[in-house]
């Protein structure tokens, strides 16, 4: 090893970073080179006095706590805002989606029995059900009910009727 | 960190009370600014907090710890004007202090100004070579670089230390 190579070397020696026969090698070029050995002591100075530099001051009164303070408004803005199902218990869930499904049921059955007590086509049915809500209302209203008795009456008071 | 990981608001607290010296110290000796090392190192505990789910033991929690610190100063200093050696003020205590002290405080002003006056990268290279005693593997984990560059970070590091500790004792 010449001079130029050992001195590249220096700092990892100093370090403990060379490979086993690097260091000797290293260590054998010293041995008998007084200017690779004045290189090798100003490195030691200048690690010395990095090492000496003063130890840094305490850590800041509440640093902990800030930090903590800090933690605990992020997982705050972080929690990701859950779907409704999601915000609710596995028990609520249940709950609901059993409502869910009776209230289906019973609109299905509801409207069977409709169906069923008219006796009639879908068509018909469709025809009955806008009886039923009002929508159908020019058609003769059947005798003795009440929409009969108000068309009489309207009917009185216009001055007509039969 | 796997009660960290688990949500433990808590864990983490502990966490932080057991590893907040160390942190600080680290970040201080980067950047040599009690505002800027508390920010710096309250933002690493915080990236832990944040990657905690995904966080794998492969080194030592410490080391860990200081290569969050460390990027996060990195990324500080080299966002930085640099500043150069002969701008830096010279921070003697005026204070009458028996003369070993005296001369003990003249040195460590100079070291840390000439430390102070070295490129981001190399001063990052010595403090975590001589402070926090890493070997140059971590060094080069800690600062996102390769063990060669770590070399030569170090090596350029002491020779410029080296002229500026002279040229600083001879103004």
């Amino acid at each position: 090893m010449n001079c130029r190579t050992v001195q590249s070397k220096l700092g990892c020696f100093l370090d403990g970073e060379l490979s086993v026969r690097d260091q000797r090698r290293v260590e054998r070029h010293l041995g008998g080179c007084a200017s690779c050995r004045e290189e090798l002591e100003r490195l030691r100075l200048v690690g010395r006095a990095i090492e000496e530099l003063p130890e840094p001051p305490d850590v800041p009164a509440g640093f902990a706590e800030r930090v903590m303070a800090r933690a605990v408004k992020r997982l705050a803005e972080d929690r990701p805002t859950l779907p409704f199902w999601q915000s609710i218990s596995p028990a609520m869930r249940i709950a609901a989606a059993a409502m869910v499904v009776l209230g289906i049921c019973l609109g299905v059955m509801m409207s069977r029995d409709l169906l069923r007590g008219t006796g009639s086509t879908p068509e018909v049915a469709v025809k009955d059900l806008g009886t039923l809500y009002g929508f159908d209302y020019l058609t003769d209203a059947p005798k003795g009910s009440l929409a009969d008795s108000y068309v009489a009456l309207a009917a009185g008071m216009n001055g007509g009727g039969e | 960190m796997q009660e960290v990981a688990d949500g433990g608001i808590e864990a983490f607290g502990e966490l932080v009370r057991r590893n907040q010296r160390h942190a600080w110290n680290t970040a201080w000796r980067l950047l040599q600014d009690p505002a800027e090392a508390e920010d710096a190192a309250q933002d690493a505990f915080l990236k832990i907090l944040d990657a905690a789910p995904r966080y794998r033991p492969r080194a030592a929690f410490r080391t860990y710890l200081c290569r969050v610190v460390t990027r996060l100063c990195l990324d500080r200093l080299e966002k930085k004007k640099p500043v150069y050696v002969a701008d830096l003020p010279v921070s003697v205590s005026p204070a009458p202090a028996p003369s070993d002290e005296l001369a003990a405080r003249d040195r460590a002003a100079v070291v840390r100004q000439a430390l102070q006056g070295l490129p981001p990268r190399q001063r990052v290279a010595l403090v975590l070579r001589y402070y926090d005693d890493l070997s140059y593997r971590e060094i080069a984990q800690a600062m996102g670089t390769s063990v060669k560059s770590v070399e030569r970070l170090l090596a350029r590091g002491r020779d410029a230390l080296g002229d500026r500790l002279r040229e600083l004792k001879h103004k």
